[in-house]
């Protein structure tokens, strides 16, 4: 009795994370990414073009009346499930099909938010748009089961003359 | 400086809350859009080292089990940002400009937990 119950239960408590990990983190990111894809399509068939740019002059050639810096950020970490895929991946190299799909997430997610940003601060475009990229946290060899990174964008919002 | 139409807004972000008080302008391109520069003063920085504290950590942490966003990491770099943004807007007016042009921001792990936000440009008079 007390094998069967150890054979049962140490698979469990190993795997048992990594399984739950997998099954509500894909739920959780899949989710996240539709809203994000959602937004940005509702966003670019309202507003009939993409405001943001990474021109140094907004096209077509224009007068502008005022500007100013807008930004947005987010961090976002992969799953528990993504880290031990993307370990066990890197030791063949490759894609890491994992990690590749965090940062989209995070970019979809980033450049939607300073579309609504701009829109919110009363810009009609944002021109010379810079995305960044930084390791705010990284899980040193999976030692740390923790690990985070920064996308940052940022431009210069522009208001025309009517 | 003319501000746009619904800048009263509650909920806009600190940074700009921080320009209007400081007033001066900001941007990443090479010009203040609309705006003549007369004079240029050299390069004005902000920096800023902010470390995570252990309950943010915590939640980030267990956060990580689905991943996705990490909510309290991304105000606290908000904050810090906007901090060194406010840093170079102060050096800005203390030479006597009004305005800063080709903003650019760096990112940088400094020790465990840490992280250094640094921002900078070149501060301009414009008219």
């Amino acid at each position: 009795m007390e094998t069967i119950f150890f054979i049962l239960f140490y698979p469990l408590v190993i795997f048992g994370p990594i399984i739950f990990s997998w099954v509500a983190g894909n739920m959780y990111q899949n989710g996240k990414l539709k809203s994000a894809e959602d937004r940005t399509n509702a966003f670019l068939n309202h507003h009939k073009k993409d405001i943001v740019s990474n021109l140094k002059n907004p096209f077509p050639e224009t007068t502008i009346q005022t500007s100013g810096l807008v930004i947005a950020n987010i961090s976002i970490g992969p799953s528990w499930w993504q880290m031990t895929a993307g370990g066990i991946k890197s030791i063949f190299g490759g894609k890491l099909g994992t990690y590749e799909r965090v940062m989209h997430l995070g970019r979809m997610e980033v450049m939607q938010r300073l579309r609504e940003e701009a829109i919110r601060q009363g810009w009609d475009e944002v021109i010379n748009v810079r995305l960044d990229t930084a390791t705010v946290k990284s899980n040193q060899n999976g030692k740390n089961k923790s690990s985070a990174f920064e996308i940052f964008a940022y431009g210069t919002g522009i208001k025309k003359n009517q | 400086m003319q501000a746009p139409s619904n800048q009263g807004d509650s909920n806009q972000t600190q940074s700009t809350v921080v320009a209007q008080q400081v007033g001066v302008m900001l941007s990443n391109v090479e010009t203040i859009p609309g705006k003549t520069i007369v004079q240029s003063l050299g390069v004005v920085t902000g920096s800023t080292v902010r470390a995570k504290n252990i309950g943010k950590d915590f939640l980030a942490g267990l956060k990580n089990i689905v991943g996705g966003e990490l909510t309290g990491y991304t105000e606290l770099l908000q904050e810090s940002r906007n901090e060194a943004m406010g840093r170079m807007m102060q050096e800005c007016l203390s030479r006597g400009g009004n305005a800063v042009v080709n903003v650019r921001f760096a990112t940088s792990a400094v020790a465990g937990g840490a992280a250094e936000l640094f921002a900078y440009g070149t501060a301009v008079v414009v008219q």
